[in-house]
């Protein structure tokens, strides 16, 4: 293990409560206390699933999971700030205050620590800033599919009694058509 | 800055009424003021509340908190969803005495091992009792400067708030109460950036005032031994309508007395008007009985709606295609 | 170099400015997706409403009538005369934060002007300039504000992003109502011209045709001929409304959306079923179609305007009670307005189940019972063949519609028919339901298209207590009474917990309903697979 990771792993409870304090700092001044305090997650369904989201992304970037395994959190996340007032670059700055955090809890034992070890960790985070984008944009592309299906909805039996939607679960699917020529 | 405002505000105030006692304001700070003030607030509730009366209540709009009453096999409930006039009564009751509502603010936790739990997020309602009822206990108690001799229910609230018999002069436990919370709900206006955010001055003075109030209450008991027989003799004179002041009454007395006389003047004109409002609160006292009884509006509009006659004149023939009836059939 | 590396990477300000509330300022532009388009100009004509026009609320200028600071203050000194509630909300409020966390878009956005405090206080702020001596004399100090063009701006903003849900009332030790609050300014805004589509393009429609969507009657029918093929396709048992028909004993008046919708189609399937193997002698009345009403979202006037027509049609059909369906907002109506409103019914006789004589006291002025309470009812006098294993296939949980809730009451008939339906039923955790329940963040008027973000943000506190029961229980079904939230949780699940479908508690009904002469199902009215049961395999 490296000397930083093993650092950051004594400090894992400063280094969660340091991210998710910057993250909660990003929405409006009068909330961030209320997001902070309410521990009850039903009560406060943003702030907690900031929080716990937060430990587990700073327990896979800790332990070098690869972005994918990491998914869920990352997803719990973004779907949240894809829908809240963010730009899209304010909705996935949260993942990038990860060094601030680091930063502000490593404090004087900054010093200490081989550059070799911020590169690596870092660039894991910059995988999951990746993978954070294609979250991102597929949150936002739900958005718009919903828009579309809602549509539908609305008048879905006129439209269906007018032939001009097909139940795909119904009709068990499209009736065979033949084979295209170069796709086996 | 605007508790600080609020604060500096309530200083003057009471240095006023120190200072203004001493510069020979006596009669003034002890008798008039203070009738006048008293004139104000009553007139000035008077005609708050009738303003409210006067405008009717043309809906029932009963907020509903529990089960209602429908099937005779599915227990309603009386309280948070009264059927009847008893119930709502009851009801705003229990709201008045125990702050209900507020005892609401309840929350969930998942304690280890998935176990649900609920807990409570109290602390607003049970400063906000605190105050309120240390408030009263303090009111009642003032009865014995106003009443000689002092009725027996007054001596027994000041026996009972002393009973833990610490200092001399008894310490009472209102006083400490009262203090304490009228601090924490000054604190946390100030402490939560979301109080903070909504809070205005209005929310500050009066908590400012309160606090003047109940520390020069303090001061007067316990620092500065005021003449309590002086003082008997204005609080008598004041209410029997024969006012005089006294000699060697502490200066202190009249800037106490002149923070109350702000108080009563206040109160009409601010958010203090709730202790009388929230009797009429229609979302509270009424009964959900909608259905069982009809509400009147007395100024129930002369609306008519899209009739039917002109419905069927407009789809006359799409009705006949179709086959739905039309009326003279 | 190890400060300075550290400086570098910590030295940002996310304090956003600190601003004073009664400053507004709303880029209509940069929010996007948080408002509603305003209503075309052609609803408001039919309506015969004030200043109809094509604007947005991005343009600069609003186009509002010349005098409307006037039209405002003198509709506000009316209403203060009218309506108690208005008056003593606005001065009773002492900001003791207690609603502050109890609005559910405030939970999803962290706004701070969705606190309940705040959006009541927009208007009282303009109420203590305007009408109060404290307000008058100190301005500012006293929390008084002059009505600016920023001001009702902001009024528009705020005012439609609140769903009238009363959540922040159960809370509130006087029991102020935001939905109070927000009903009397929208009739304010109205009086100038500020409404959105949303809500009167369905008043329009709703007035004009009978149904939210401007259907007309022919059309109408046909749907309900295919609805009842449909049915006859997946139970083998034709089912046979009627419409428009004088005499029957009973008017059944459903939100409109359960004829038209998905999944809204089969909660109205769940009903013709339930009325079919009862017998019930019962009409539909395409005139008055729609027992929804928006009128409650737009101003008192309209929803007398748009519920005239139950009663109007109860008596020329001359039917003796009337059963409403499923639906939220309806009931808001029908329970605390209509009587008042458009009644004494007194042409209607106090209603009884002719299933198992039980009178229904409590609908005894109103003459109009709920689908919950009759089918409660039924099931508890063992009218009803109940099969529930038909809907093993679902995990269900149930959210509790905001109107019924909180403005009725009606907790335990849904619960009770739902746990006599289906074998698996969970509840969500205890500060979600009942009348402490989420709203979908779709009602009054907000459930389109153009607010999906901010819906999704309001939406986020249901769902998560949905998800909650998804995890834990593996539920999949959420089931409601209410017909915007069939709607819209629909879209809320979709976005937040896509395992999770919605339908209202008759599809369940008629999903475990067995009837006389069906044939086996193999389906529900979805046409989704039953769970495989016991002894199935043989066959």
């Amino acid at each position: 293990m490296s000397g930083l990771l093993q650092v950051l792993q004594e400090k894992r409870k400063a280094l969660e409560e340091r991210w998710a304090e910057l993250v909660f700092a990003t929405y409006p001044e009068q909330s961030v206390a209320f997001l902070r305090r309410e521990r009850d997650r039903f009560a406060n369904p943003l702030g907690a699933t900031i929080r716990s989201e937060i430990t587990a992304l700073v327990e896979g970037l800790l332990a070098g999971a690869d972005a994918a395994a990491l998914t869920a959190p990352l997803d719990a996340v973004i779907r949240v700030r894809a829908v809240q007032s963010f730009p899209p670059a304010e909705a996935l700055r949260f993942l990038f205050q990860f060094k601030q955090a680091v930063a502000d809890v490593l404090g004087d034992d900054a010093g200490g620590v081989p550059p070799g070890d911020y590169f690596a960790l870092y660039a894991r985070l910059d995988e999951l800033a990746l993978h954070a984008f294609g979250i991102y944009v597929g949150c936002r592309e739900r958005v718009f599919e919903i828009r579309a299906r809602e549509a539908t909805a609305r008048t879905y039996s006129l439209l269906k009694q007018a032939g001009l939607v097909i139940d795909t679960d119904v009709a068990g699917g499209p009736p065979a058509c033949p084979p295209v020529e170069g796709r086996s | 800055m605007r508790v600080v405002w609020s604060l500096l505000l309530v200083g003057a105030l009471a240095l006023v009424g120190f200072f203004g006692a001493q510069a020979g304001g006596q009669a003034l700070f002890g008798i008039v003021l203070p009738y006048l003030a008293m004139a104000v607030f009553l007139v000035g509730i008077a005609v708050r509340v009738v303003g409210w009366a006067r405008s009717p209540v043309p809906f029932r709009i009963t907020t509903t908190c529990g089960q209602e009453r429908s099937l005779a096999w599915i227990k309603a409930s009386p309280l948070d969803n009264p059927s009847t006039g008893l119930g709502a009564a009851a009801r705003v009751l229990l709201e008045v005495l125990t702050f209900r509502s507020l005892f609401r603010n309840n929350r969930s936790e998942l304690r280890d091992g998935g176990r649900f739990t609920v807990s409570a997020d109290k602390w607003l309602w049970a400063a906000a009792l605190a105050f309120h009822y240390s408030f009263l206990v303090v009111f009642l108690r003032h009865y014995r400067f106003f009443a000689e001799p002092v009725p027996a229910v007054v001596a027994w609230i000041q026996g009972l708030d002393g009973f833990f018999q610490v200092g001399l002069p008894v310490v009472y436990v209102t006083d400490i109460v009262l203090v304490v919370a009228l601090g924490y709900l000054l604190w946390r206006r100030l402490a939560d950036p979301r109080l903070r955010y909504i809070s205005l001055p209005a929310d500050y003075f009066p908590l400012a005032l309160l606090l003047g109030i109940a520390l020069s209450g303090v001061l007067l008991r316990y620092v500065s031994k005021a003449d309590v027989v002086a003082v008997k003799e204005l609080a008598i004179g004041l209410v029997s309508l024969h006012p005089t002041v006294p000699q060697g009454i502490d200066p202190l007395v009249f800037a106490h007395i002149f923070l109350v006389s702000v108080l009563l003047t206040y109160f009409p004109f601010s958010k203090l008007v709730h202790m009388a409002g929230v009797f009429l609160s229609p979302t509270r006292n009424l009964a959900n009985d909608n259905r069982m009884r009809r509400h009147i509006n007395p100024w129930n509009p002369p609306i008519v709606g899209h009739t039917y006659a002109e419905w069927e004149h407009e789809f006359h023939d799409k009705l006949v295609a179709s086959g739905i009836p039309l009326d003279e059939e | 170099m190890p400060e300075k590396t550290r400086d570098e990477l910590v030295r940002i300000d996310y304090t956003p400015p600190r601003r004073d509330w009664s400053d507004p300022a709303i880029d209509f532009e940069a929010r996007k997706g948080t408002w509603s388009y305003p209503a075309a100009a052609k609803n408001l004509r039919y309506l015969g409403f004030p200043n109809p026009r094509d604007w947005s609320p991005t343009d600069e200028d609003w186009q509002l009538p010349e005098n409307w600071q006037q039209v405002i203050h003198d509709g506000l000194a009316e209403r203060l005369t009218k309506y108690r509630s208005l008056k003593l909300f606005l001065d009773v409020c002492v900001r003791c934060g207690a609603c502050a966390d109890k609005c559910h878009f405030y939970l999803g956005s962290g706004d701070p002007k969705n606190m309940p405090v705040l959006r009541a206080e927009l208007l009282r702020s303009v109420y203590r300039n305007d009408f109060t001596t404290a307000g008058k004399i100190l301005g500012r100090v006293a929390g008084a504000r002059k009505l600016t063009p920023a001001v009702l701006k902001e009024w528009f903003y705020y005012f439609y992003q609140c769903t009238e849900c009363r959540r922040c009332s159960v809370f509130c030790p006087y029991g102020i109502d935001t939905a109070e609050i927000t009903m009397l300014a929208r009739e304010l805004l109205n009086l100038v011209g500020l409404n959105i589509n949303w809500v009167m393009e369905p008043v329009a429609n709703c007035d004009r045709t009978g149904n939210h969507l401007g259907i007309q009657p022919h059309t109408f029918k046909d749907n309900i001929e295919f609805l009842v093929d449909e049915l006859e396709e997946t139970t083998g048992v034709r089912v046979n409304p009627s419409i428009n028909r004088k005499g029957a004993e009973v008017l059944f008046i459903v939100p409109s959306a359960d004829f038209f919708a998905e999944p809204g189609i089969y909660t109205f399937m769940g009903y013709l079923l339930l009325l079919h193997s009862l017998g019930l002698d019962y009409t539909l009345s395409a005139y008055a179609s729609e027992g929804g009403n928006f009128g409650l979202f737009t101003s008192h006037d309209t929803i007398k305007r748009l519920n005239y027509k139950i009663y109007h049609e109860a008596k020329r059909l001359g039917v003796k009670w009337i059963l409403g369906g499923e639906c939220g907002h309806m009931w808001r109506v029908m329970h605390q307005y209509m009587d008042t409103m458009n009644g004494p019914a007194d042409f209607l006789e106090a209603p009884v189940s002719p299933f198992t004589g039980t009178a229904f006291t409590n609908a005894a002025s109103t003459k109009m019972v709920h689908i919950c309470e009759f089918t409660a009812d039924l099931i508890k006098h063992g009218k009803l063949n109940l099969d529930p294993t038909r809907n093993d296939h679902l995990r269900v949980t149930f959210h509790d519609s905001c109107n019924p809730a909180r403005a009725m009451g009606i907790l335990e008939e849904p619960r009770y028919v739902l746990r006599s339906v289906v074998n698996n039923f969970f509840e969500m955790p205890e500060n979600t339901i009942r009348e402490q329940t989420f709203c979908c963040g779709g009602g009054a008027g907000l459930g389109n298209d153009e607010n999906m973000e901010m819906r999704l943000r309001g939406g986020l506190p249901r769902a998560n207590a949905v998800r909650f029961v998804h995890e834990k229980h593996a539920v999949n079904r959420l089931a409601c009474i209410c017909a915007i939230d069939r709607a819209t949780l629909s879209t809320l699940m979709e976005y937040w917990v896509p395992e999770v479908d919605v339908s209202g508690v008759h599809e369940l009904v008629g999903n475990a309903l067995v009837l006389e002469g069906e044939k086996p199902r193999t389906t529900d009215l979805r046409g989704k697979p039953l769970a495989a049961r016991k002894g199935d395999a043989d066959a």
